[in-house]
């Protein structure tokens, strides 16, 4: 179920949610960015600025690689909004095609040898963060990712595990593919300090 | 963009957590965010209000909108929300902490 007070807004924010429904012809905001205005002292701007700096900051890894590491660790979290929405973004600036393919099968998909190891290592940091050993990120980095490569894969975990647990707690919806679609667009264009 | 930086960035969303402000006491979320890190970390959980715990677990595991129904009935939505942020928090710096020191560990 939903929170009444996250769903209506409170204060400042109440005014942006009804600022944001008048500029999207009257569509309702999305869960997400009900919690990150709801309190943002408390959580939603500080999520927000390390979402931010992961996706859009400079980085070895190209956008659409990062958003692939934030959807396959929202997958195995099991938080289908969170998976359903960095995936729309991924699949603009990777192509359908290829994001298709890392879902269906890992191992036979068209992606360099370093997005396959950190996707690999990413699965296992999520679903069983006490097996992961020195091994696992030995492995990753003679794949020929280096140590900052690594690290921001690594924090993108920290970052979506916890936006996972909070979407799945707070009951967020998955738009609809018209939704998504208009969502992805807007991600690539803006980032998340919006 | 430094891998320090990103680190400082996940202890300000830790901080803001665990703020003294709050509707719930601070030294909860705290316990909070120790007790779901720990847990995801498969180290033995620390001490967690008994009342509190099953939802926390909820939420470090596999959680639904559904888990927040029995609470309210006793919480109130903003302690909902610092519950659920911490217990969160915690689940997710695990990971980083946990990687991230082993990868301190592999010389350079």
């Amino acid at each position: 179920m939903k929170l009444r007070d996250i769903e209506r807004g409170k204060g400042v924010a109440r005014l942006q949610l009804a600022a944001m429904r008048i500029m999207q012809g009257g569509e309702r905001a999305p869960d997400v960015v009900r919690v990150l205005l709801y309190r943002p002292d408390f959580f939603g701007r500080h999520l927000n600025g390390y979402v931010d700096s992961l996706l859009r900051g400079p980085s070895e890894w190209t956008i659409g690689e990062r958003e692939l590491f934030a959807s396959y660790v929202s997958h195995c979290n099991g938080c289908q909004f969170c998976y359903s929405a960095h995936r729309a973004v991924a699949e603009r600036a990777l192509g359908a095609d290829i994001v298709a393919a890392v879902f269906r099968d890992l191992a036979s998909a068209s992606v360099s040898s370093q997005v396959r190891a950190v996707l690999s290592f990413l699965e296992k940091l999520t679903k069983s963060p006490a097996e992961v050993t020195r091994a696992d990120l030995q492995a990753v980095l003679s794949a020929g990712v280096s140590r900052k490569g690594l690290e921001v894969a690594i924090h993108i975990c920290a970052a979506f595990t916890t936006i996972n647990r909070v979407a799945d707690s707070m009951g967020f919806e998955v738009p609809s593919a018209s939704g998504l679609a208009k969502a992805a667009s807007l991600l690539l264009k803006h980032g998340y300090r919006h | 963009m430094t891998g320090g930086e990103w680190v400082e960035r996940m202890k300000a969303l830790q901080a803001a957590v665990v703020q003294p402000s709050g509707s719930t006491a601070a030294s909860l979320r705290v316990a909070i965010v120790e007790y779901a890190s720990r847990r995801a970390r498969g180290l033995s959980p620390s001490a967690l209000e008994g009342k509190i715990r099953p939802f926390v677990d909820d939420v470090v595991s596999q959680p639904t909108a559904a888990d927040i129904e029995g609470l309210l009935e006793t919480v109130s939505e903003d302690e909902i929300f610092e519950i659920v942020c911490a217990a969160a928090v915690g689940t997710g710096a695990a990971r980083s902490s946990h990687a991230l020191a082993l990868l301190e560990e592999i010389p350079t």
